[in-house]
């Protein structure tokens, strides 16, 4: 187990490694890294002051070389925009994104008892419904969602306000719900989705008529037995959502202004901040890396059967 | 299989009966699918044959007949004929903040948002079903390589991975369909290889090697066949998937640019007129929500029918099942 966690750990490193040495070689080789930084209308002069600034005047591979060794002691440097450093930022910034996954993430686990009850009687009333309704909330697309909540709720009812952001202490409760609300339906969805699915095909097994046959209670055999066999497919999906998450909701981060990693990427992309960009990525992919690796913890815990050798 | 006992001899025939034939029974029956086959088949003629299936001219702006709400109609002002001349117009969903026909404008944002979605899907399900075919096929170093880049694609959120690439490519409508090549082909990957994996230790593969096919022969005739269903199912839930993405790159200005329209960017216009004039932003997004609900409703069904342990579900019983006493 621990020479296992210990591979896991490399090849993560590894995988963030490639990620980092691709964003690299595609600023600096498919794209122009002047360009991103100044715009297409920049005069000769200004071209060159900002070659002449950053170093890009130098070899791609002292550059590679310079940016894998500033990436090592978590150096981004400093934003263009704001004379911040790049790494201050984006932690600034990942309370907001992580408070507001966390809070989307626990309402969405509310799929998972939903699915059950769809799973019990396949083709049968709740199922239907459950079924039917998990695939509209997942064909929403969530940005228009967002804005039918402020025109409903905010704008017809003002009962919430539209947008904005007052800290994550009690104070600001009430700005965390629209954004809450626009991303938890999907997740939902995919959560019922999952457990339906895996639920239907477990209870075709043997291990269910055996179960059933020695006289277990329908809910005995649903809750000890598949649900348990089930869990792996779903903790693998609700791993998925939480990383996916991370990246912030950008878009319902964009329409409430919830000041998280997306719209700092965003922010950052439309004024070609570059070390922010950098910044921000890396950090959404550490994020990730975490989410998978605590998944896979996940397993074991949850199936003896796997044992990570 | 063909020489088992009687009892057992009669499974095979139920299966081919229950799948074949009743397909389009199945597909009739089950009310929710065809609703939803019938909504795609209208858009994509719409969508098609937009010229002729739309009303009035997307790009006619008629300043004076500015946000008009649904099912009204006002005097617009014919150019196309010289001189221009005053003509009553029905706007059956109503007028943008220009004054342009928003049927029109969603007949032709159709158009782009449906073809990015087909478009993206098959681009990334070829490079996904040769690397996989590579890998599954060949093995070796390239088995190693393939797989690791599936790990390190998958390990990125996609519209991370999509606006590092339009970031960086700028944003058109040929790069949306690259952000889809490149962040949507490691799934067909996957399966392809899987597939492959599990076909090439068959008895048929051996029996066409020892005949003497090539393996480009072994791999066009006797494997890529049956990778098509599991390929177009999962095409069919990827397009709306592609659909949302397209829409919400579009909504945050790195898809599509005007003067091109697709429901994402006629959203994203309408979205500071939301207040005054509501039906800017609830028509296209409605469009979006019911093309991928529909979608994702016949995919699903699509998924069901071509896997053996669902199919029955949504097969009514035929008579050679009935009368092999199968009840369901």
């Amino acid at each position: 187990m621990r020479n296992y966690m210990i591979r896991r750990v490399a090849h993560s490193f590894f995988i963030i490694l490639g990620l980092m040495a691709l964003l690299f070689l595609a600023i600096n080789v498919l794209g122009d890294p002047v360009a991103l930084l100044v715009g297409e209308d920049a005069s000769q002069e200004a071209i060159e002051a900002v070659r002449e600034r950053f170093g890009l005047n130098r070899p791609l591979y002292v550059r590679f070389g310079d940016f894998l060794w500033d990436m090592f002691q978590g150096d981004f440097g400093k934003s263009l925009r704001h004379q911040i450093d790049a790494r201050e930022m984006v932690f600034d910034r990942l309370p907001n994104t992580a408070v507001l996954a966390a809070v989307a993430f626990a309402f969405g686990a509310l799929g998972i008892p939903l699915g059950m009850l769809a799973a019990r009687r396949p083709k049968g009333a709740a199922d239907r419904i459950v079924n039917i309704m998990s695939f509209a909330v997942i064909s929403i697309p969530e940005f228009w969602l967002g804005l039918m909540l402020i025109l409903v709720l905010a704008v017809q009812f003002d009962l919430l306000p539209t947008s904005g952001f007052h800290g994550l202490g009690p104070g600001g409760w009430k700005y965390i719900i629209l954004p809450a609300l626009t991303i938890t339906p999907r997740i939902i969805g995919r959560n019922a989705q999952i457990t339906r699915a895996t639920m239907i095909e477990e209870m075709g097994k043997q291990y269910v008529s055996t179960a059933r046959a020695k006289g277990l209670a329908e809910n005995a055999v649903l809750y000890s037995h598949v649900l348990k066999n089930a869990a792996i497919s779903i903790v693998t999906l609700m791993g998925d959502e939480l990383a996916g998450l991370m990246n912030g909701a950008t878009v319902t981060e964009i329409i409430f202004g919830w000041p998280g990693l997306g719209k700092l990427l965003i922010d950052a992309i439309s004024a070609r901040d570059l070390p922010v960009v950098t910044a921000s990525v890396f950090v959404v992919a550490l994020a990730v890396m975490v989410i998978n690796l605590t998944v896979d913890l996940f397993y074991t815990w949850l199936d003896p059967r796997v044992a990570y050798k | 299989m063909q020489n088992n006992t009687t009892t057992l001899g009669r499974r095979p025939n139920f299966l081919v009966a229950t799948w074949r034939r009743p397909l389009v029974q199945a597909f009739f029956s089950d009310t929710i699918t065809v609703i939803s086959a019938s909504f795609l088949i209208i858009i994509l003629l719409a969508a098609v044959f937009a010229p002729w299936s739309s009303p009035y001219d997307p790009e006619d702006q008629q300043l004076r007949l500015r946000h008009l709400q649904p099912f009204s109609s006002g005097q617009a002002i014919n150019r196309q004929v010289d001189p221009p001349v005053a003509e009553e117009r029905f706007f059956i969903l109503g007028t943008d903040h220009l004054g342009r026909d928003l049927l029109t404008r969603l007949i032709y944002g159709g158009r782009i948002s449906v073809s990015v979605g087909a478009l993206g899907v098959l681009v990334s399900g070829i490079i996904g079903l040769f690397l996989g075919l590579v890998a599954g096929y060949y093995r070796g170093v390239l088995d190693d390589i393939i797989m690791r880049a599936v790990d390190v694609f998958m390990s990125v959120p996609l519209l991370l991975l999509a606006l590092m690439v339009l970031y960086i490519l700028g944003p058109s409508f040929t790069n949306i369909i690259i952000v889809f090549a490149v962040a949507r082909w490691m799934l067909y990957c996957r399966v392809t290889r899987g597939v492959v994996l599990s076909l090439r230790e068959q008895a048929f593969v051996d029996a066409a090697r020892a005949i003497g096919c090539s393996d480009r022969r072994i791999i066009a005739r006797h494997i890529v066949p049956n990778l098509i269903t599991p390929l177009l199912t999962i095409a069919a839930l990827e397009v709306p998937r592609n659909i949302l993405t397209e829409s919400t790159l579009s909504f945050l200005g790195f898809g599509i640019q005007p003067p091109q329209s697709s429901w994402g960017l006629m959203l994203a216009q309408g979205r500071q007129y939301i207040v005054t004039a509501w039906w800017v932003v609830v028509v296209p997004g409605t469009a979006i929500f019911l093309t991928a609900l529909s979608f994702n409703l016949f995919g699903v069904w699509m998924r069901a029918v071509s896997d053996p342990l669902q199919r029955w579900r949504w097969m009514k019983a035929t008579k050679e099942a009935k009368e092999a006493g199968v009840h369901f």
